[in-house]
């Protein structure tokens, strides 16, 4: 099949692009979301990792509950940073040049989501390792740490279709970046912090019907070593949905726009 | 010195003019993430306080005279931005060659940057009191509190004033707003020295943050006119005496070297 | 009686007069000597001495970094000079404030805050001049009726065209009655429109006293408006008179014929003279301004007498007068580029 070897050629290359355009950019696209989780995760042990010593706390310290969590704050601090890069391809007429090749313009969009994908988990990683280094738990060993990269790489493809959907929909750089604090309220309605049993009803309610704490559940679960399958096959589940419905949307804004009129 | 005063009041009238008319950066996102974490932390973290070594105040009513300061230590710095935006556009020039002395640009600003601040720091307190707060000292306690997070505001604002003017650049300043999360986290604003680890302990103590809610603490609990009360005026004045000093400092460097 | 007769008879409150009394400027109104500016190792401005005399317009030729903008900046006391001095309204500008009370000044870049509405920018700027809010509110209308701005006095600078924003900007630099004004590159970036419509309010602030040093990089505009013309090349002055003096001295004048014989027979006739082809079979002929030669019509005639002489038939004639670009060109060497001649300003555009 020529036609789709020649498609996964050009995502390569458009791939390579993005990432070379990233290495430029490194302090945006690996060292501030990087920085920034390990930030937290300091802070927090600091302030509140008190609260591993009172009654009925699961874990032996506070940073073992919020390392998973530090892991996806990395990927949503970063979100949006390939959805700017195709909106700046888009104003510059970089696209228009490409549609004078041979070249699919779906190479374009599926090489920066790759690379979107990659670049949270070379992130993830590091966070994950800095969180060891605090102290936390990993006692699915290799494989559990490769599991919740993973998890956070496909956290971020699905997260990141948001920011698609909004990039091509309204097309300004300001809508791309006023999406980022969205992430603020998913994690602090979340068991990002305690365990559902340490927050007030109202709050257990919300937190147990937040879509992004199956996903969270199921990576801290790897780290402690109980992981909980029920919760894995929810958060698959849950980011499946999120990215069936805003690529969907993505791509069909993305012909649009590439198609000539 | 009339001229200084008249000019600050008209420097003062332009930005509070500019924020009326957007006030989302000026009034409604500074608060925002203080708050949010006055509810989602005495939600979550309530428990806390049945540790021995936290004492014996409830989390909500320790917490809320502390978390206030947040206002002005997260949402830090608005005017800057339109100070910086004068400088790059060749504004400030022309204000230079005015009458009035051009360091009523800066204090005008920083006027109203203490303003700015009211309305956060008494929705702030004000949820607060709703989640479980309590003010020993009735409003004289929650006056004296929002005096204090006003004037932390304007404390804080002067190192912002200083990378506008070195940068000329409307959004540098915001690059130093992490800077509050170091200044309210490793203080005494969320919880007790004794609660907190070792190192996040020494680093607290050398936090004029600490002091200053500390002040507040005793105020809205506590004796309303306390010792605490008065090393947060100190504390507050050396820090706004520097940050300004700092600023001016910036602005005369940018003069001299145009 | 019209909105800028309005202004000059206005009699303002005591008050509102600077608190330096409003003296008479003396003559020259401007007077540098020896100017110097350096930044780090640069010379920006290397000993530039000038006259300004009372009530006139000055025009400060130069191209982009040759040290106009410097100059300006010293002589309005907005950058201190490394060597020299200079008297603006008969105060050293070593005396920043006696300077300041009496000069207005539009900066290259319009000086102006984009969120702010006209009337409220008028009346802060009014009320830092010191100027009581109520005389500030008076003035602030009677500029903008003055610059034709009065129907936009209420819209945000932001959504001003260009010619509107200059407008405004010397506006602005009118509050407090300054009688001198510095223009620096006022007409940069407008449509000829707007660019006439400025020259003409200059030329009426010039009727009521004001003196104004302008600077420009357009031949034409110094032509139009001066009353003299200094050329500034790579910080120093390399001319200074009045523009019917430098075109007299330096121009030249072009006679340019359609004719018969080839291009290059007319060269060849005319061996020793500055001929050249145009491009369109047109021969062009420079003659030099120089009184040795016989007047500018005996010289023409002397010409048409050489060529027909030579058996050429002449068809077509014209002769065009000495322009300031000639003067430029022939004492810098080069020709002015301003980078930017195709801008076009919609006026009044939102």
């Amino acid at each position: 099949m020529p036609r789709l070897r020649k498609f996964t050629r050009d995502t390569g290359l458009m791939f390579r692009r993005t990432a070379r355009e990233a290495t430029r950019n490194a302090g945006l696209a690996y060292v501030a979301p990087i920085l920034l989780s390990l930030f937290l995760l300091v802070l927090f042990q600091g302030v509140y990792g008190g609260i591993a010593d009172t009654a009925g706390w699961p874990t032996d310290a506070f940073v073992d509950w919020i390392a998973a969590g530090g892991v996806f704050v990395s990927v949503f601090v970063g979100a949006g940073y390939t959805a700017g890069g195709l909106l700046r391809d888009l104003d510059s007429g970089y696209l228009q040049r490409l549609r004078l090749l041979p070249v699919h313009p779906g190479a374009v969009l599926v090489g920066k989501v790759a690379f979107e994908a990659a670049r949270a988990a070379l992130v993830a990683a590091a966070v994950l390792a800095l969180a060891l280094v605090l102290g936390a738990d990993n006692r699915a060993g290799v494989a559990g740490f490769v599991l919740v990269v993973g998890l956070a790489a496909t956290f971020s493809f699905a997260w990141n279709g948001i920011f698609y959907v909004a990039a091509l929909t309204a097309r300004t750089h300001a809508a791309v970046l006023g999406l980022q604090p969205i992430f603020m309220p998913v994690i602090m309605f979340s068991t990002f912090w305690v365990p559902l049993s340490f927050m007030p009803g109202w709050y257990q309610t919300v937190a147990t019907w937040n879509p992004f704490n199956p996903v969270l559940v199921a990576g801290r679960s790897v780290l402690l070593g109980t992981t909980v399958w029920p919760d894995l096959v929810i958060a698959v589940a849950v980011m499946a949905g999120l990215a069936g419905l805003t690529y969907t949307l993505a791509a069909r804004r993305y012909t649009t726009l590439t198609t000539p009129a | 010195m009339r001229a200084l005063v008249n000019s600050t009041m008209l420097a003062f009238v332009r930005q509070a003019r500019e924020a009326r008319r957007d006030p989302g950066p000026f009034y409604v996102l500074p608060m925002l993430p203080a708050l949010l974490m006055t509810v989602v932390f005495i939600a979550l973290f309530e428990r806390i306080a049945t540790l021995e070594r936290f004492g014996d105040t409830a989390y909500a009513e320790f917490l809320v005279p502390g978390v206030v300061a947040l206002v002005a230590l997260l949402g830090a710095g608005a005017t800057s931005s339109s100070l910086a935006a004068d400088l790059r556009g060749g504004f400030f020039q022309r204000l230079r060659l005015l009458r009035a002395p051009i360091g009523s640009q800066l204090s005008g600003r920083l006027l109203f940057e203490a303003v700015r601040l009211l309305p956060g720091t008494a929705v702030v307190l004000a949820v607060g009191l709703a989640f479980g707060a309590t003010a020993h000292n009735g409003l004289a306690g929650i006056l004296v509190v929002v005096a204090l997070v006003t004037l932390l505001g304007v404390a804080f604002t002067g190192i912002f004033y200083a990378v506008a003017i070195r940068t000329h650049d409307p959004q540098t300043p915001f690059t130093l707003q992490p800077l509050g999360l170091p200044l309210s986290f490793l203080s005494t604003a969320l919880v007790p020295l004794a609660v907190m680890p070792e190192w996040a302990r020494t680093a607290a103590q050398f936090n004029p943050v600490t002091v200053v809610v500390d002040g507040s603490r005793q105020a809205m609990l506590g004796q309303l006119w306390s010792a605490e009360l008065g090393w947060s005026v100190v504390v507050l004045a050396v820090w706004t005496v520097l940050g300004v000093l700092l600023a001016w400092a910036a602005l005369s460097r940018d003069i001299a070297r145009s | 009686m019209t909105a800028m007769d309005s202004r000059a008879d206005r009699t303002p409150a005591p008050a509102d007069v600077d608190r330096y009394e409003h003296e008479a400027v003396p003559d020259p109104a401007i007077e540098a000597t020896d100017l110097v500016k350096r930044y780090d190792d640069v010379v920006a401005v290397d000993g530039v001495s000038l006259r300004v005399p009372r009530a006139t317009i000055f025009a400060y030729l130069g191209r982009n970094g040759s040290g106009k903008t410097s100059t300006v900046r010293m002589l309005t006391t907005l950058s201190v000079p490394s060597a020299g001095t200079a008297r603006v309204a008969g105060h050293d500008i070593a005396d920043a404030a006696r300077v300041r009370a009496h000069i207005g000044v539009t900066m290259q870049e319009a000086a102006l805050d984009p969120a702010m509405t006209a009337t409220e920018h008028l009346r802060l700027v009014a009320g830092l001049s010191g100027l009581r809010s109520s005389a500030a509110e008076v003035l602030a209308g009677e500029l903008l009726d003055t610059f034709g701005l009065a129907d936009a006095a209420n819209r945000r600078i932001g959504t001003f065209s260009g010619g509107m924003q200059r407008r405004l900007d010397i506006a602005t630099a009118l509050i407090g009655q300054p009688p001198v004004l510095f223009l620096d590159e006022p007409t940069t970036g407008l449509d000829p429109q707007s660019r006439r419509a400025l020259w003409a309010h200059i030329r009426t602030l010039r009727e009521q006293g004001t003196t104004v040093f302008l600077t420009t990089q357009y031949l034409e505009e110094a032509d139009e408006l001066a009353d003299r013309v200094a050329i500034i090349d790579r910080g120093a002055i390399i001319a200074e008179d009045t523009p019917e003096a430098l075109k007299a001295r330096l121009g030249r004048t072009r006679v340019v014929f359609d004719h018969d014989g080839g291009a290059e027979r007319v060269r060849a006739v005319l061996a020793g003279r500055d001929v050249e082809a145009d491009g369109h079979g047109r021969s062009v002929v420079a003659l030099d301004a120089d009184p040795s030669n016989g007047s500018e019509g005996a010289q023409v005639l002397a010409l048409l007498e050489q060529v027909r002489g030579a058996g050429i038939g002449i068809e077509a004639l014209s002769v065009s007068a000495p322009s300031l670009e000639d003067v430029y060109l022939r004492v810098t060497g080069s020709a002015i580029t301003t980078g930017q001649d195709q801008i076009t300003d919609p006026e009044g555009q939102p």
